[in-house]
């Protein structure tokens, strides 16, 4: 499957979370002194912000990338835990939760910033044991669903959500619906594991959960190898910027190295990782297929300081990038016409106008591509734009192949406007030239012409505009030498004018 | 030795009768006893997980809950936010048995969380907003003030430089105290000093009375003695002053010249924090009896003594006080100085 394929299969893939929800706090603040009692620094909060981590981040990284995500979890224990429900009904997220029958706090990770320097993470965790059991069964849960469910994520931090009782009950699940299932592991949990088909650890807690089985000292591929043998399932290894490596349930281990990226912060990533895993093993890739995109959407988290949802567009960018970066080239020079051309457009318009007003035609040449926009703009004012109306008086010297070949034939190229300009133009008409150089000498030749007979000469062309300038009453420069861009804007421009001129034209002057 | 000892009994068993308002900067401290679990995994910074969290008063309502410990009815105006941590306030101050006249505003309660790992003191976090109230707070604040100070005998300024004592509101309450005939004591940050004009006693620290010092005589020699500084405030504010000296005791130094010193009791105290504001409240409430500065400073070094000897910010009760008294007599005598 094309990976382009995939974020499209993502579309309407139903995953089930479960497990550890905690609190992500950012504080931030400033130090200025130190506290009288201690040489400790002080620090001011000056703001503070947080998000859902854990099972309720992967929900949402589920929900934002097109997924369909049911979370099966607690939120409504105090004010915080219930804007966290707010927020994640608002994503679109099917929560089961119940209001606690004892007071109810979720655990929560504070990360506190001097000015963007990071001090220090505070860790706490609410002492409360099986609270999971308080919920309605999973089972019945799962058993009202209009959409199949095809993935069971379980969140393992250790917190106090997964219990023994919960996995069993995703087990059953599993085996009934014939689910995937993917926990991300906690490696004091690996007795409570059974039956699932793949495991998520960091390389921190594969480590130490190679050493719950007995194993010290090993290397990360030693450590992967066993507690694969052991969990009988796939394993996926995160590694930060190092990447992950794959250990399937059998054969060899696979490495995927990190997209070399700008570190901003890792903040977010294991979440999201799991969460892509969940929606292409859903969608039918393979364990190192959904392993490559997991990859690609980490090193986009990761670039993007504090916690952020990789959107399914980043990551077709990633598979896409000439298409997507030639894409955003032309949207640059579009977004340099509007700080840059503003009142030139405006100021052809008003001529325009002023030509029709006055009962006068308009003309337009140019070659190759710049012949098809002069057709182009004439054929908008002789027939019709956006709105039903008369035709307005406009002709285009690029049309005619018989005429412009004879008079090259017979006058030499650079005549090939001349001639008709002399034939057409009359004082007070509009010409408008295309010339992406503004240094074509038919096109130079041609508004010289006009201006001696007194029309109006309007110029569109690139940034280095040639001789237009000098020649043209009003000049459209498009901010590029890039061929291709500047005809892009040029038809943009073309089409601007005319839905402007038809508007100002139907509202003052009634046309004959 | 024994008549000043019977003296300050007598006194002590008189605190139920006087009442003080506390006017000041209502505070929170929290502190997070915490482990360090491990290294965080996105960044190369302690990881700490809580283990217990527990949230003393500060400000002006350790103040307020140092006099009802002493026995002292008193009633504390300040404002708090509305949040959590105002509950959190109230609760406190409820269970200290003293009397809560709040003002809530848009800002967050004044917050201090002290970060502990073990035995170290590893980070402060400070939550304030200090901008001045708004002119509609500053009216109700004003009304309870008028309010309170109608039904009180002496008054405590408790300003931690927290936006609530502004310098009108220093004028309106020294204008009321006035014509009510009432005592104004203060602990000030030292910028805030110059708000007054009529204190009656002040109670800096040496930093604070030195900061203050340079404040209102400029291009001063910064090497003063303390004798001298303390005398040159209490000329120069027309008040008392009493310059609390950590280890080296206290310096008295009264309105009319006078001036005699305090040795200090307890030589290796096990945690100064809080002890000022239990040295602000025995002199309000010995001198709401209408005891002399000399007398209230005597008992005020006595229960610095207890307070400093317990961990934590601590209140001292009356009944330690009394039991104190009884039990040591050699309490250190005020020595005057030339």
């Amino acid at each position: 499957m094309l990976p382009s394929e995939f974020v499209n299969h993502c579309k309407g893939q139903c995953v089930l979370v479960t497990g550890d929800t905690h609190i992500d706090r950012e504080i931030y603040g400033e130090v200025h002194r130190l506290a009288p009692d201690s040489p400790v620094p002080i620090l001011q909060i000056s703001s503070k912000r947080y998000i859902p981590g854990g099972a309720a981040n992967v929900a949402r990284n589920i929900s934002l990338l097109g997924g369909t995500a049911l979370l099966y979890g607690f939120f409504e224990g105090d004010d915080t835990s219930h804007e966290i429900l707010q927020t994640l009904q608002h994503d679109g997220i099917q929560v089961m939760s119940s209001p606690p029958s004892a007071p109810f706090r979720l655990p929560e990770r504070r990360r506190i910033f001097a000015a963007n320097h990071q001090l220090i993470q505070i860790l706490e965790r609410p002492s409360i044991d099986n609270y999971a059991d308080c919920l309605p069964s999973l089972s019945e849960f799962v058993a009202n669903l209009e959409i199949p469910l095809k993935t069971i994520v379980v969140y393992d931090q250790g917190y106090g959500f997964v219990t023994q009782n919960l996995l069993a009950s995703v087990a059953d699940l599993a085996k009934e619906r014939q689910l995937t299932v993917i926990i991300d592991a906690n490696p004091e949990h690996l007795t409570w594991y059974t039956q699932a088909t793949l495991y998520t650890f960091n390389a921190k807690e594969i480590l130490t959960a190679a050493a719950r089985f007995g194993k010290f000292d090993s290397s990360l591929e030693e450590a992967g190898m066993l507690v694969r043998d052991q969990l009988h399932s796939d394993i996926v290894v995160t590694q930060g910027g190092e990447g992950m490596t794959l250990f399937p349930s059998s054969g060899p281990s696979v490495r995927i190295p990190a997209d070399p990226v700008p570190l901003a912060d890792r903040a977010g990533a294991g979440e999201s990782v799991t969460a892509v895993l969940a929606l292409s093993l859903s969608a039918g890739a393979s364990l190192k297929e959904a392993a490559v995109l997991a990859n690609k959407a980490a090193a986009i988290v990761v670039s993007k300081p504090g916690i952020h949802y990789v959107r399914p567009e980043e990551l077709l960018n990633l598979f896409h990038p000439q298409i997507s970066s030639l894409l955003l080239e032309s949207v640059a020079v579009k977004q340099r016409l509007i700080s840059e051309q503003l009142p030139s457009i405006e100021n052809v318009v008003t001529a325009i106008i002023q030509t029709y007003r006055n009962n006068k035609t308009v003309y337009a040449f140019g070659n190759g591509g710049s012949a098809a926009d002069a057709n182009h703009f004439i054929t908008e004012l002789v027939g019709r734009f956006l709105i039903e109306r008369k035709g307005l008086p406009a002709f285009s010297f690029s049309t005619n192949e018989i005429l412009m070949t004879s008079i090259a034939n017979d006058f030499g190229y650079e005549n090939t406007f001349t001639r008709q300009v002399d034939t057409f133009v009359k004082k007070g008409d509009l010409v408008v030239a295309f010339s992406t150089s503004g240094k074509s000498e038919n096109v130079l030749r041609g508004l010289q012409l006009a201006r001696k007979k007194g029309a109006t000469n309007v110029g569109f062309t690139g940034s280095s505009a040639g001789s237009f300038p000098g020649i043209c009453d009003i000049c459209i420069r498009v901010p590029s030498e890039n061929t291709p861009r500047v005809q892009e804007s040029h038809l943009a421009v073309v089409h601007i004018i005319c839905e402007l001129l038809e508007k100002e034209l139907m509202l003052s002057l009634p046309l004959k | 030795m024994e008549l000043i000892a019977n003296r300050s009994i007598e006194l002590i068993q008189q605190f139920p009768r006087a009442k003080v308002l506390v006017i000041g900067d209502v505070m929170l401290d929290c502190y997070l006893r915490c482990r360090a679990i491990d290294i965080a995994d996105e960044a190369p910074v302690p990881l700490l997980e809580i283990v217990e969290q527990s949230n003393t008063l500060g400000g002006a309502a350790n103040v307020a809950r140092n006099l009802a410990c002493l026995g002292v009815p008193t009633q504390l105006v300040g404002v708090v936010g509305n949040d959590i941590y105002s509950t959190e306030v109230t609760s406190l101050l409820e269970e200290s048995g003293v009397k809560f006249c709040s003002l809530p505003t848009s800002r967050p309660t004044t917050r201090k969380t002290r970060v502990l790992a073990g035995e170290h003191y590893y980070l402060r976090l400070d939550e304030e907003q200090s901008l001045g109230l708004n002119l509609t707070e500053n009216n109700s604040l004003e009304v309870l003030i008028k309010n309170q100070m109608q039904k009180a005998n002496l008054v405590v300024i408790s300003d931690y430089d927290k936006g609530l004592v502004s310098s009108a509101l220093a004028q309106f309450i020294e204008s009321l105290a006035h014509q009510l005939n009432l005592r104004v004591l203060a602990d000030l940050k030292p910028r805030n000093a110059l708000h007054w004009k009529a204190l009656d006693l002040i109670t800096p620290n040496i930093t604070e009375a030195r900061l203050l010092h340079s404040l209102i005589q400029p291009c001063n020699d910064l090497h003063r003695e303390d004798a001298t500084i303390a005398r040159s405030l209490s000329e120069s504010l027309r008040c008392d002053v009493v310059l609390k000296m950590d280890r080296q005791g206290m310096l008295i130094a009264t309105n009319s010249g006078q001036i005699s010193q305090l040795e200090a009791i307890c030589h290796s105290p096990q945690d100064t924090t809080g002890a000022g504001d239990t040295v602000l409240s025995t002199l309000a409430a010995t001198l709401a009896q209408g005891a002399g500065l000399e007398e209230a400073a005597w008992l005020a070094n006595v229960a610095a003594s207890i307070s400093v000897s317990q961990k934590g910010t601590y209140a001292v009760s009356a009944k330690e006080l009394v039991e104190a008294i009884t039990r040591s007599t050699e309490f250190p005598q005020p020595i005057k100085l030339t």
